[in-house]
């Protein structure tokens, strides 16, 4: 089986397209190129493609895979190329290995990176406010956070998903937060969601926010693998 | 419209709406042109990205180097109410222009119930609503498309209507804002108009004035200077097929309406119901080349990346050489991976051959429209489809495999007795009865109501009042009693607004721009859609809608529309409402002889059908 695993970037222009969408628009992207994809069986054929975990609407990323399967073998710089260049203006190609395994990418990267600019001004009393929020939120024993959707309200323990620090950085015009979260098989909470516990339960201050997923990584029982490397 | 860095976009649902930056989406340095041009259509993205004729202009204004067309679509409700509280202007989607900096704005005119969202669009973008308010420093603002042939509801808006296609008078019309430009705007906004509408099928209500006898009757439009002509004749491409197609078409990340290839295989239809606008004003029928279309599509395939191309016309399956297109288009794009579809069927078994070679995956089901339940009233509109034929079409549908079928028709139309109504139940479970054997079978019945339309044989008649829409609609609904069929109808209220404006005169303006300042907006969606807003306008201006609606007009009734030429004459029109009240029918002169309807002869053009040319 040839398979190639893409990286792409989605930037600020396209951070609003959602799940599907990006799908739809990475399949028309494959026909204009005509690169030569693996397509299912069947009435109703449809391009052979996996992708990762799906990224919030309102999100930017550096970082986000798919695996397309080809009916040949391919150089991945021919391959990256070719992608490259009928790529909408706000998706750019970042690179393409060839993969052998056949784990999906959408289940196997549990781990995402995320950063959030918030249009607060780094002064030293806003910075305090903010390190102290971040300080009780990370020391508090679970963190209540109710989503509500049209179909209800769910309640979650946002600290059930957050892995590890989280830190806070002086930007410019601005404060900036970085963490890790961690997505299960049962859920996972959203970037924006950890911000608005931090500024609703913790008093972190409020301002314009700007996501953006950073990385997505592999946590299995031997350690943390890249995306490439699974 | 918007950077997607703008906080108003955290809000609102579908922001990738406003943000462009689309697949082929063209970029040009502002500066470096001339004549800066937003395409608008006043309803949401999804359906303004699906209209067909803006695309086609797109592409001939972007193909000139002194002009950038750009596009722009209403915003729904909770983005209007983000960017009123936000104070950001409606902007252009690729450069994020406000449309008061534009030099003209056109907007496609596709259907009376998004007239208020015009209003919308021009608030938001910082233009005067009345064009008598406008400066030389404003826009001008431009109307096309089918609504343009009655302009007149609209005429307090507008500075210009485009009457007919728009393949080559768009580019008189830039060129002539260009040296008007070059020339330093000489003698202004006024002159400019002049200029216009002195260029055959364009029209400017500021040049003309509409009488009204003592009694408020409509009496006529005249030109108020010798300059301009008394009436505006539309313009009409004659050779389709040589006509610009451009196919570096946008291709959206949301969903569209028709999110597909749209391949247009002719223009017009002279199949002759005489309900049907689009088959009167779109005359004469010209096709394009099987090996022109062949090349379009392929084109179309590779910038696109489209899996789906839709051939389109009026009526596609009327296409002279379908058969071998639909051959040489299979097995060329079968490979390649690109389905054809095939919107509108013909009511015969040709159809279901085709669509059963189209269409290998028979996920949705055939759309059929007989418009009327007897034969009688089918003969009345000139619709020339027998229930044999409807039988014939819908058996052999169903033993080839699909499940589900549609159907469509009208109630309202002109005769139409309880015996009518009743009759469309009745076909309805005949056409069930035929499916005895096919798993999870469907008819569903779609019926909308009639809306007499100017430029047809019916443009005179009553439309039914509401009460009787309402009683129509019940009567079917308790006849379609069965859990195999599924009923869809049409809402009065809505029904009843778009035939004031459909047959309306100039003084709905001030009813339009008092319902907009009362909160109307996107009206042609139920959701939003304010009867109650429109009876207060409606009460508040001193307009009876009814006078536009249920009453009938005689033949020689002067008409808000008459100085608008669709080429089809009056004297055709009447022989052929004469016609539907005795039950003649009308053949179709594509491959026949001339019916008279004085449009080949008084345009200039000519049937172009390649089969019979060939």
């Amino acid at each position: 089986m040839n398979k190639m695993r893409v990286a792409l970037t989605k930037n600020d222009e396209t951070k609003y397209v959602g799940h599907l969408d990006f799908g739809r628009a990475i399949e028309r992207a494959l026909r204009r190129a005509k690169l030569p994809v693996a397509y299912s069986e069947g009435f109703n054929p449809h391009m052979k493609l996996s992708f990762g975990p799906a990224l919030s609407v309102g999100v930017a990323s550096d970082s986000e895979y798919l695996d397309v399967e080809l009916t040949e073998s391919m150089d991945a710089a021919d391959f990256g190329r070719i992608l490259a260049a009928k790529l909408p203006p706000g998706l750019a190609f970042v690179a393409a290995h060839p993969v052998l395994s056949s784990s999906s990418l959408a289940s196997a990267l549990n781990l995402a990176a995320y950063e959030v600019t918030v249009a607060v001004l780094p002064t030293p009393d806003n910075i305090l406010t903010a390190s102290n929020a971040v300080a009780a939120f990370q020391s508090a024993a679970a963190v209540e956070y109710v989503r509500r959707s049209p179909k209800g309200e769910k309640t979650m323990d946002v600290k059930k998903f957050v892995v590890g620090e989280v830190s806070v950085a002086e930007g410019q015009n601005s404060i900036v937060l970085s963490f890790w979260l961690r997505m299960t098989a049962t859920g996972a909470v959203k970037p924006m969601e950890v911000l608005s516990a931090l500024s609703g339960q913790f008093g972190f201050p409020s301002g314009e926010a700007a996501f953006r997923r950073t990385a997505l990584k592999a946590e299995t029982s031997s350690g943390i693998q890249e995306a490439f490397e699974i | 419209m918007l950077y997607s860095t703008d906080p108003l976009l955290h809000s609102v649902a579908k922001p990738a709406r406003y943000t462009g930056g689309e697949w082929n989406e063209v970029r040009k340095n502002p500066a470096e042109v001339t004549v800066r041009f937003a395409l608008a259509l006043s309803d949401v993205y999804e359906v303004g990205m699906s209209n067909l004729g803006l695309k086609i202009l797109h592409g001939i204004l972007n193909d000139r180097e002194d002009t950038y067309a750009e596009r722009v679509y209403c915003p729904w409700p909770d983005m209007e109410s983000v960017m009123r509280e936000g104070g950001a202007p409606l902007c252009s989607l690729e450069t994020h222009t406000p449309l008061r900096d534009f030099d003209a704005v056109g907007f496609s005119l596709q259907y009376e119930m998004t007239y208020s969202n015009i209003l919308t669009m021009l608030d938001l973008g910082g233009i005067p609503l009345e064009s008598g308010s406008r400066s030389d420093s404003d826009p001008l603002i431009v109307g096309g498309g089918p609504c343009a042939y009655n302009p007149e509801p609209l005429a307090d808006f507008f500075d210009c209507f485009v009457i007919g296609e728009g393949e080559e008078v768009i580019g008189e019309m830039a060129a002539a804002i260009a040296a008007w430009k070059k020339d330093d705007r000489r003698g202004g906004r006024a002159a400019l108009l002049l200029m216009l509408a002195r260029i055959e099928g364009i029209y400017a209500p500021a040049f003309y004035q509409a009488e009204y006898d003592a009694k408020g009757a409509f009496c006529q439009v005249t030109p108020l200077m010798d300059a301009v002509p008394a009436t505006v004749t539309k313009r009409v491409v004659a050779d389709l097929d040589n006509a610009p197609f451009p196919t570096r078409s946008i291709v959206p990340y949301l969903e569209t309406v028709h999110d597909r290839i749209m391949l247009e295989l002719f223009r017009g239809c002279s199949r002759g119901c005489r309900f049907c606008q689009a088959g009167v004003v779109y005359r004469p029928v010209r096709e394009r080349k099987p090996e022109t279309l062949l090349r379009l599509a392929q084109e179309l395939a590779d910038n696109t990346g489209y899996d789906e191309i839709s051939l389109v016309s009026l009526s596609s399956a009327d296409y002279s050489c379908l058969r071998g297109l639909t051959e040489d288009l299979l097995t060329r794009f079968a490979p390649q991976r690109v389905n054809l579809s095939l919107p509108s069927l013909r009511v015969d078994s040709f159809s279901i051959e085709l669509a059963n070679e189209i269409q290998k995956v028979r996920r949705s089901g055939l759309t059929f429209a007989p418009e009327a339940g007897t034969q009688r009233l089918r003969d009345v509109i000139n619709k020339g489809v027998t229930e044999a034929d409807l039988f014939e079409a819908a058996g052999a549908a169903f033993r080839s495999g699909w499940s589900g079928i549609k159907l469509y028709f009208m109630i309202g139309l002109p005769t139409e007795t309880d015996e009518d109504v009743l009759a469309i139940a009745d076909l309805a479970r005949k056409v069930l009865a035929l499916s005895r054997n096919v798993r999870n079978r469907k008819v569903t019945v779609s019926v909308s109501t009639f809306v007499p339309k100017p430029h047809t044989p019916f443009q005179w008649v009553p439309q039914i009042s509401i009460a009787e829409m309402e009683r129509r609609q019940s009567m079917l609904r308790a006849a379609l009693r069965d859990r195999s069929i599924s009923f869809n109808w049409h809402d009065p209220q809505t029904s009843r607004l778009e035939g004031v404006f459909a047959r309306g005169d100039r003084r709905l303006g001030k009813t339009l721009l008092e319902a907009w300042r009362r909160g109307a907006r996107f009206d042609g969606w139920s959701e939003y859609f304010r009867p109650d807003i429109w009876a207060e306008a409606f009460a508040a201006t001193g307009i009876d809608p009814d006078f536009y609606t249920v009453r009938n007009r005689e033949t020689d009734e002067p008409l808000p529309w008459q100085h608008i030429r669709c080429g089809a004459s009056h004297e055709w029109l009447v022989a052929e409402w004469k016609r539907s009240q005795s039950g003649e029918l009308t053949a179709d002169c594509r491959h026949g002889e001339c019916t008279g309807c004085g449009v080949c002869q008084d345009l200039g053009v000519a049937v172009i059908d390649w089969r019979v040319t060939q």
